[in-house]
């Protein structure tokens, strides 16, 4: 047996011989915190440990969190979830929460949402159910400690729906909100929009701003996401240069563990590399993703599309063929595998 | 190991506390860092303290030895043979220098001896190296190499053990303990040197026994006569532990020679001995490790004993300290063999069978995990066990199964696949090679697959170490697979992120992502610059986290020649000078250094019009020849008294080249004959027919010191000698005899221009007067035949041309050149084929005597007969053009010059712009990379000659004046393959063109524009309708050229065929040097930087890459390589050095069209002829080349 699954089996030992314990993890380290949720809202989540200690974790830095007596596959979902295999775990929460009530029941409700939110980006089938069950859980939970993720959710799944109205209003909502880390990405978001619209104007001064306001170590996600923001309205305003120094500044400077922000800057540097007709550099900076961060679905996908017209060029046709065969393998459902460079 | 942060703290907090005292424990802190293995912190502890004037002299005094024994110590924890080795190197240096300045210090005769013992350890890594299957074919070479290394270490250890055996002489015969219990121990330490000299020689003998086959009578002989000598060691000293190890070791010489049995009564003694002392306890790990290898063997098979013996000395907790040493691997080891051998009896039932594999493969998984030389076969037993216990089948469900399922299909299946390859090609059976093919390609599928399993499967629990091996192996997986850039990804990746983690696994993928970038290279098309600007990356890198190391030297190698492919030798060779003294091809590098810094003085050359003292032109010359000799003499060190190699050899003739320019004729003539019978010049004196193609005694190699030597004998006035060189050159089996005369005579211009511009006229006059002596000289001769009467003609051009400002002086020179080809015509000594060439010479010197009617009608005459004669096509045109530049001459030649002259319907010379026109047509014909010059040269002389004309101030001057700009702007702006050097020369043409028409200077509208590029986007590259590309090309405001007479293809072959005197050769030698490709990943690169006019010789002896097999990519057996084209010229550094702006030349939509039209014709060929339609066109003969003089080797 190895660690892995001794250390599952103890976790599920444990868990069952203290079933009556709650129990949260936070994203800013790994250790599981078990006791009694007591007080939540908007901003933060109380816990009481076994040996008396509040502990407040704010909303944004909370991973996972458990009800005592949670069914397994709340756990079971988690796990599939943060592994990339969300249509698991949309499986698993669907499955446990007509067995649930209060507490318990929202929370399943929004991971629901959650895991179609996720799914609604490399599938657009999803988006309808994911809106809808983002809204659902909104009006029902309106203090809810997840009522600002949701929010965040909601508004990126619209985005996609091309609903840039409702999108910006329910971003509004988050920035206007109490909790100073969801107000920095929201900000992204809404810069994201500005740039979906075609404003690179308002979209760079939103994300000028977010970049400035993320100087805190903390808030170093929000940082290097409001750079690839910005490294986007260059893009768009064929300040290409400018784009690609930004992406280089992101690849370099951000963690290694942060490989959503890597693919994302690798994805975009190469596109900027293509609209200067620099394909061999494009095709290089493209396979960056398919090569070292092919867990990033959203832009995995999107990078096997624009190498498979690259590899054409490139004089390499089996290449082509051979990305070509696995978008549509791994995302058959993606816009990507439907664009007639997949 | 880079300075750590705690190293430094470390060093700091010694030197602040103790800064102000005397006793600052340095070298106690100094063994505390080497026990620690801090070996790269303690270096620069010892570097700190070399700068520091407050240490005491005992301090001071023995840094040297205190580098050393810590070099030493740090080779020996390195698992990589490149780093050990240069370790080592430092070692020895760092010992013997201390030896050498303080002979008579305390320590000097341990330093000596420590010398000896990484002698010994060098041999030892030599000859682990040659068991390895990477170096099977210098396993000799390599094997001799040890030999070496272990006698040396005899010699030391010999002259130590006589001078210790003389210095115990002097000793009383006994001394008593109590009452002088100084002397005694005095006398004791003395003992105890000469006794551990005589075992180092013993052991010396041993080793050098190890460097023989198995089985051989060498290896027995040798290790019967180290047995003696331990024997003879342990019956003087049967109760120290040194007696008892030389004891043991004689159990080993029996067990090398297989004499089983007895090895084991030796081992038995130590083994019984149940001493807890740390001597005895590490004496006995030894014979029980031995002893156990015996017991496995074949002949003894005692199994069960092994494994109660090992499990007892695993199990004693006095031994526990040495559970991690190589003896407790080892014993380990032993036991999980016995275990598995155990389970294969056939009595036995199946949970017991069951058990004794699960014994095994928990040992061999504890053995896989530590590494070292069991580690692989480790793996191997664990796949074995797994198969049989059915684990195969199984798909992994976490990170470390997948791995280690990936690694037994590595050690196992993959090996076996790659052999069955070399099997099947060695034995050329075409349907074994495929089949051997498509398993190894399974197998890397299959491989590849689980590698990214097993990234895909890690958890936050996952080793780090194992997700760095995984990397590492899937990038390699990646480049078997042909994948470069994906290699070149992942290895980077490696190389920076997991160097903390696993430095083994980042330093070898520091060697895939070399080997990948320079695959990525080879196999790129035409446009090589991301993969230029990626291998510098990788390179830089590598140079940057890898600083010390052999890879780091090892990349800087391969930047220095990435720049000098880049056209910069000046930054080419400032980077091989950065190539560490103690890496093993420093001399290589220095030498590569000179040669990089002659291109550059012969570019420079070339730029300053043969001035050669213009600029930074002499500091070049000065370097070049510097570091060639710097080169040549470690070069020559490490030969010894051998015979040299092409890299040698093609220095020592770089060097004699810049000799004979300074006039160091003796110097050339002591080099190239030093060494008698291994001199350069001899070993290349061999018989036409025994020359090899290439390297040392080719034609070309021969030929070209000959013409150093011949030069350097006429200036030291040795013209015996000269004359006896001057047969060796004629029978050096030369194809074309007149294209060397050609050479030399050129090389003498050459040099006459640049002492003239030098303004050196005392060398310049004494030049002359050596030839003229020469060539007096060789007048005498009793006969004088076609090759003298070629070579004085030769050779009074030269002298002529060099002079030629000189109306006074030069006249004479042509005349008597023009005498010599003149009696070569009148006596009938020319073979046809050549009669024309010779008559070319003829009209060159009438030209340059100014009789041009006479020049000009001898080249009509010529070409009457063979108007295709390209060279007296451009001889005729330049003579018209002389004529009418000349001052007395007729400038209405000059538009003669251009557009020819007609005998009646028929343009008998064509002129410059008719040769420009039928040039052209050959572009997308083979022939076009060898008439491209030429045609660079005719668009040239068109403007050059409008020029001209102005300038002889005719009427119609600036309308041609106007012409020429025009001309030149259109040629500019649509000629998109002009390298930089190419169109500096039309530019300035351009720019005296314009300010003879008054143009402003420095303005933008007057400058010449070039080729602008258009890239067509992957997305618009779809198939274009028959109409779409006709409506382009009606558009297309590109000339096409009309042909006039006979078809492309005859002109290009009677264009070819009349290159009598190599015209195209002389004419190339005049072009600046030329992109080459660079690299081939692991073999020896023989393209090196182009040369300049004159014979360039390269060097040899590219690093290779050891213990990483890299053989061609799989793929299906004959597939045709990808074609690679050269890229015309090189260029321009920027400023630092630095890569100049990039320069794309991709193909224009044209170009693209005519491309895809080929391909559509061919497939409607091939399938008319499947279908019988008429069958296929009959296909296009084959164009030979015609027969060309030899090319200088590069």
């Amino acid at each position: 047996m190895n660690m892995k699954q001794s250390l599952a089996l103890t976790l599920m030992a444990a868990f069952a011989l203290s079933s009556s314990a709650d129990d949260l993890t936070r994203k800013s380290e790994s250790t599981r915190i078990r006791g009694d949720i007591g007080k939540t809202d908007l901003t933060q989540v109380t816990i009481k440990r076994t040996n008396g200690d509040l502990i407040s974790v704010p909303v944004n830095d909370l991973k996972t969190i458990n009800f005592a007596g949670a069914p397994t596959e709340l756990l079971q979902g988690q796990t599939n979830e943060f592994s990339g295999a969300s249509q698991a775990a949309l499986e698993k929460y669907q499955k446990a929460v007509g067995g649930t009530s209060g507490k318990m029941r929202s929370e399943f409700e929004f991971l629901i949402g959650r895991a179609l939110a996720t799914l609604s980006q490399v599938d657009a089938d999803k988006s309808v159910e994911a809106k809808s069950a983002l809204q659902k859980f909104r009006s029902a939970n309106k203090t809810h400690y997840r009522y600002l993720e949701a929010t965040l959710l909601q508004a990126a799944v619209q985005a996609g729906m091309n609903e840039a109205d409702e999108a910006t209003t329910l971003l509004q909502e988050v920035v206007d909100g109490p909790v100073a880390a969801y107000k920095l990405q929201a900000g992204v978001e809404l810069g994201r929009l500005h740039l979906k619209t075609g404003d690179a104007g308002a979209a760079l001064a939103k994300f000028n701003e977010v970049i400035q306001q993320s100087s805190a170590p903390e808030a170093a996600a929000t940082k290097f996401a409001g750079m690839l923001g910005k490294a986007a309205c260059l893009q768009s305003q064929s300040n290409l240069d400018q784009a690609v120094a930004t992406l280089d500044e992101v690849i370099k400077s951000a963690p290694d563990t942060e490989t959503k922000t890597h693919a994302e800057a690798w994805l975009r540097k190469g596109d900027c590399l293509r609209l200067k007709q620099a394909f061999k550099p494009a095709l290089y900076a493209y396979l960056h993703v398919d090569v070292l961060y092919e867990g990033e679905t959203v832009q995995h996908a999107e990078a096997l599309a624009r190498l498979v017209a690259l590899w054409q060029q490139a004089g390499h046709a089996d290449r082509s063929a051979s990305t070509s065969a696995k978008l549509k393998q791994m995302y058959p459902n993606s816009q990507w595998a439907k664009s007639p460079g997949g | 190991m880079q300075l750590s942060n705690f190293g430094k703290l470390l060093i700091c907090s010694c030197v602040l506390l103790t800064s102000a005292a005397a006793d600052e424990p340095a070298l106690k802190f100094l063994e505390g860092l080497r026990q620690r293995r801090y070996f790269d912190t303690a270096l620069e502890y010892i570097d700190q303290l070399e700068g520091r004037s407050d240490l005491p002299q005992e301090v001071t005094k023995v840094l040297d030895l205190e580098r050393g024994i810590t070099l030493r110590a740090q080779a020996t924890a390195s698992a990589y043979s490149d780093d050990k080795e240069q370790a080592l190197a430092r070692a020895e240096q760092a010992l013997k220098k201390f030896a050498t300045e303080n002979a008579d210090h305390p320590r000097a005769a341990f330093a000596n001896f420590e010398v000896g013992q990484l002698l010994l350890e060098r041999a030892r890594s030599t000859v682990w190296e040659a068991e390895s299957p990477a170096a099977a074919s210098r396993k000799n070479e390599l094997l001799q190499s040890a030999r070496g290394l272990i006698d040396q270490a005899k010699g030391i250890y010999q002259v130590a053990f006589d001078q210790y055996s003389a210095l115990n002489d002097k000793y009383p015969a006994f001394i008593d303990r109590d009452e002088e219990p100084d002397l005694f121990q005095e006398r004791n330490q003395v003992l105890l040197r000469k006794l551990r000299s005589q075992y180092q020689l013993a052991r010396c003998t041993y080793e050098r026994g190890q460097t023989f086959e198995m089985g051989s009578q060498e290896r027995n002989e040798t290790l019967i006569r180290a047995s003696s000598e331990f024997e003879k060691i342990y019956q003087e000293n049967r109760s120290t532990p040194l007696g008892r190890l030389s004891n043991l070791m004689r159990g080993k010489c029996f067990q090398e020679q297989g004499d089983i049995g007895r090895a084991v009564s030796f081992y038995n003694d130590v083994k019984d001995d149940r001493s807890n002392q740390p001597a005895v306890v590490q004496l006995r790990a030894y014979a029980v490790q031995f002893r156990l290898i015996c017991l496995n063997h074949e002949t003894r098979n005692d199994y069960q004993l092994v494994v109660t013996e090992a499990t007892e000395w695993l199990a004693d907790n006095v031994n526990r300290p040495l559970l991690g040493t190589e003896q407790g691997i080892g014993i380990k080891w032993e036991r999980a063999l016995a275990y598995e051998k155990m389970s294969a009896e056939r009595e036995i039932e199946e949970k017991a069978r069951n058990q004794l594999l699960n014994a095994a493969f928990d040992d061999a998984d504890q053995v896989s995990q530590v590494g070292g030389r069991y580690y692989e076969p480790a793996l191997e037993m664990k796949r074995r066990i797994g198969a049989l216990r059915g684990d195969r089948s199984k798909e992994p469900t976490d990170a470390l199964s997948a791995y280690d399922a990936a690694k037994a299909i590595l050690t196992s299946d993959y090996r076996k696949a790659v052999d069955a390859l070399k099997t099947a090609k060695d034995s050329g059976d075409q349907t074994a090679i495929q089949s051997a093919t498509q398993t190894l390609n399974l197998n890397l599928k299959e491989l590849g697959r689980l590698l990214q399993l097993t990234l895909k499967l890690r958890d936050r629990d996952t080793d780090p170490k194992l997700v760095a091996s995984a990397r590492n192996l899937l990038s390699f997986v990646y480049l078997k697979q042909n994948k470069n850039l994906d290699a070149v990804i992942l290895a980077r990746f490696c190389m920076e992120k997991d160097r903390a983690v696993n430095p083994e696994a980042a330093l070898e993928a520091v060697d895939i992502a070399m080997a990948a970038v320079v695959r990525a290279y080879n196999e790129a098309g035409e446009d090589k610059d991301f993969e230029i600007q990626l291998m510098k990356e990788v390179m830089e890198l590598i140079i940057s986290d890898y600083d010390k190391s052999a890879k780091g030297n090892e990349a800087r190698f391969r930047l220095a020649k990435i720049y000098g492919d880049l056209g910069d030798p000046e930054t080419s060779a400032a980077t091989y000078l950065t190539v560490a003294p103690e890496y093993k091809l420093y001399p290589t590098a220095q030498i590569k250094a000179g040669q990089a810094y002659l291109t550059s003085w012969y570019n420079g050359l070339i730029a300053a019009g043969g001035e050669s003292e213009a600029g930074n032109l002499t500091e070049l010359r000065d370097n070049a020849a510097k570091y060639l000799r710097t080169g040549l003499k470690l070069a020559r060190a490490n030969l010894g008294d051998g015979r040299p190699g092409a890299e040698v050899v093609k220095a020592e003739i770089s060097l004699a080249d810049i000799n004979n320019r300074q006039g160091n004729f003796q110097e050339t003539i002591a080099r190239l004959t030093a060494g008698a019978a291994n001199s350069v010049l001899a070993i290349q004196q061999l018989p036409a027919d025994q020359r090899p193609a290439t390297g040392v005694g080719s034609t070309a190699l021969a030929a070209q010191t000959y013409r150093y030597m011949l030069r350097a004998y006429i200036g030291t006035q040795q013209l015996e000698k000269a004359l006896e060189i001057m047969t060796s050159l004629e029978n050096v089996g030369e194809q074309n005899l007149a294209a060397v005369y050609t050479e030399l005579g050129k090389q003498l211009e050459s040099e006459l221009e640049g002492l003239k511009a030098a303004g050196d006229t005392e060398k310049l006059d004494q030049a002359r007067t050596d030839f003229e002596s020469f060539l007096d000289r060789v007048r005498e001769r009793d006969q004088l035949d076609y090759n003298s009467l070629l070579w004085i003609g030769e050779t009074y051009l030269g002298l002529g041309n060099g002079v030629r400002d000189q109306r006074e002086v030069a006249e004479p020179y042509f005349a008597r050149a023009a005498e010599a080809f003149q009696q070569m015509l009148d006596e009938k000594l020319v073979e046809k084929q050549f009669v024309n060439a010779i008559k070319l010479r003829l009209v060159k010197c009438r030209t340059a005597q100014r009789k041009y009617q006479e020049a000009v009608s001898m080249a009509q005459e010529i070409l009457t007969e063979s108007e295709m004669l390209l060279e007296g096509q451009f001889e005729a045109a330049h003579s018209l053009a002389e004529w009418g530049a000349d001052a007395g001459g007729e400038p209405d030649k000059l538009l003669e010059a251009i557009g020819g002259i007609k005998v009646g319907e028929k343009r008998v010379i064509w002129g410059y712009g008719y040769l420009a026109r039928r040039l052209a047509q050959t572009r997308n014909q083979p022939e076009w990379e060898q008439l491209r010059p030429q045609f660079l040269d005719a668009r040239y002389e068109i403007a050059n000659s409008r020029l001209r004309y102005f300038q002889t101030g005719a009427a119609d001057g600036k309308q041609m004046l106007d012409t020429a700009a025009g001309e030149l702007r259109l040629f500019a702006s649509r000629t998109s393959d002009l390298s930089d050097v190419e169109f500096d020369r039309f530019s300035g043409l351009y720019d005296t063109i314009v300010a003879e028409l008054g143009m402003g200077n420095n303005d933008k509208h007057y400058t010449l524009k070039r080729f602008e590029k258009v890239e067509v986007p992957p997305e618009q590259m779809v198939a274009r309708t028959e109409e779409e590309i006709a409506k382009d090309k009606a558009e297309d405001p590109v000339p096409t050229y009309e042909p006039e007479g006979p078809g492309v293809a005859f002109f290009g072959v009677a264009l070819l065929l009349a290159g009598g005197l190599g015209f195209g050769c002389y004419k190339m030698m005049s072009k600046p040097p030329q992109r080459k490709r660079a690299y081939s990943s692991d073999v020896n690169v023989k393209a090196d930087t182009a040369g300049p006019p004159v014979s360039m010789p390269s060097g040899d002896g590219e690093p290779s890459f050891e213990g990483l097999d890299i053989g061609p990519p799989p793929g299906p057996p004959g597939t045709a390589p990808q074609k690679r084209r050269k890229k015309k010229g090189a260029p321009k550094a920027g400023p630092g050095g630095k890569t100049p702006a990039k320069k794309k030349r991709p193909m224009t939509p044209e170009q693209m069209e005519q491309a895809k039209a080929r391909r559509r014709r061919a497939a409607k060929e091939k399938a008319a002829q499947e279908q019988g339609e008429g069958g296929p066109r009959p296909k296009k003969k084959a164009r030979k080349r015609p027969p060309q003089p030899p090319a200088d080797e590069k």
